[in-house]
């Protein structure tokens, strides 16, 4: 558990795939990831971050809003694994933050306890992530946290057909910081 | 024709109009624009970096100003002279800059808008050089300047006092090109970009703008 002011960030359990659904799978959400998904795909993205955190140590995380306890997103670190890109294996960072409360810095508060977590408790020379060009919010936040836009590590994601523009990844990479 | 005009062959830079905050908001977000400014404005921060340069023009004279394709009438992005922030080796001086659309890029409009720039400057202000900065990994801004006719300062480098410790886009390095002697700089900074350019100063207001203000 990961506790921020406004967060707590947790492993995730079976039960949430219903609240994780009912704030992820909306036609805003998936705007970036292709449209609103079948339920199997929203479960099994759940059911991965069991998986990661067990092999692992850590996962996309769930993200509970404290003063309620209601399920606010998915943040946190993976290795990113679809294979063949010039990023697999690396530790990855991402973010989806439930609509009621964009742009109130709750991804940035949730993902910077992520990296700092990382930086803690891994042994990763860097904390790489990325996203579609047209997700300004998203590449965005990820110069906010002090990322840089690599150019030299985009992809096309395997998930997406040659052609299709939600598939061109623009990729943002930090180095693990040097104390001073 | 009213107002404030620089026409080159393919560009016109004239003033701020509200109106066009919006291409400005679009222009920042492109990742490629941002690679090296820094994340993608908000609304309001496109409409107060549109005000922003307005008062710099109302102010000055002069300003980072909107550059329109003058084929279609597209905003594109902007350049122009800026007094140089206080707290940077630019204070005192005035900052020849540029941004512009991603779309635009590779074909040389932003040197077309800065020797146009650059010419206006020599023409209509005091200074005995013009300036510039960038961050080091900006090479595409960093060779413009060296085809401009500017040089890397040397122990110029610095921090930018706007960003964070830790920004990795904080540190910066500074060019400069003095006033070429009177007769030969003007055509030879023209010809150095290959785009002739006729300027329009006719009506531009043209105060003593060494002051950083």
């Amino acid at each position: 558990m990961i506790g921020t002011p406004r967060l707590t960030l947790r492993p995730w359990r079976a039960e949430d795939k219903d609240a994780f659904a009912a704030i992820i799978n909306t036609p805003a959400m998936m705007q970036h990831f292709g449209g609103v998904a079948p339920r199997e795909q929203i479960d099994a993205l759940v059911d991965a971050q069991v998986a990661g955190q067990a092999a692992d140590g850590f996962s996309m995380w769930a993200v509970d809003w404290r003063a309620t306890g209601e399920l606010a997103g998915i943040v946190g670190l993976r290795r990113a694994y679809h294979p063949d890109t010039p990023i697999t294996g690396e530790l990855e960072t991402g973010w989806r933050i439930a609509e009621r409360h964009w742009h109130a810095g709750v991804a940035r508060e949730a993902a910077a306890a992520a990296m700092a977590w990382g930086w803690a408790n891994t042994r990763f020379p860097r904390i790489v992530a990325y996203t579609t060009a047209g997700n300004a919010p998203s590449w965005g936040l990820m110069l906010r946290l002090g990322m840089t836009r690599r150019a030299d590590l985009d992809f096309h994601h395997p998930r997406y057909g040659p052609g299709d523009p939600n598939g061109t990844m623009v990729v943002y990479a930090v180095d693990r910081p040097t104390p001073d | 024709m009213t107002g404030f005009r620089i026409e080159t062959d393919r560009l016109l830079l004239r003033e701020w109009r509200e109106a066009d905050a919006a291409a400005m908001y679009e222009i920042g977000r492109n990742p490629h624009v941002a690679e090296f400014l820094g994340p993608p404005p908000t609304r309001a921060e496109a409409r107060a970096l549109v005000a922003g340069q307005a008062l710099n023009h109302a102010l000055f004279g002069h300003c980072f100003w909107p550059v329109e394709r003058r084929s279609d009438g597209a905003l594109i992005g902007l350049c122009g002279l800026n007094p140089g922030p206080e707290g940077t080796p630019l204070e005192g001086e005035i900052e020849i800059g540029w941004r512009l659309a991603h779309a635009a890029w590779g074909r040389g409009f932003a040197g077309e808008a800065a020797a146009a720039s650059l010419a206006w400057a020599w023409d209509n202000l005091a200074c005995d050089r013009i300036m510039a900065m960038t961050v080091p990994a900006n090479m595409r801004s960093s060779r413009l300047m060296e085809r401009l006719g500017m040089r890397r300062v040397p122990g110029g480098d610095f921090d930018h006092p706007a960003l964070a410790k830790g920004d990795p886009l904080r540190r910066h390095v500074t060019y400069a090109i003095a006033r070429p002697a009177q007769g030969v700089g003007r055509a030879a900074s023209i010809t150095a970009i290959s785009a002739a350019s006729r300027v329009d100063s006719a009506s531009a207001r043209a105060p003593n703008a060494s002051s950083a203000g």
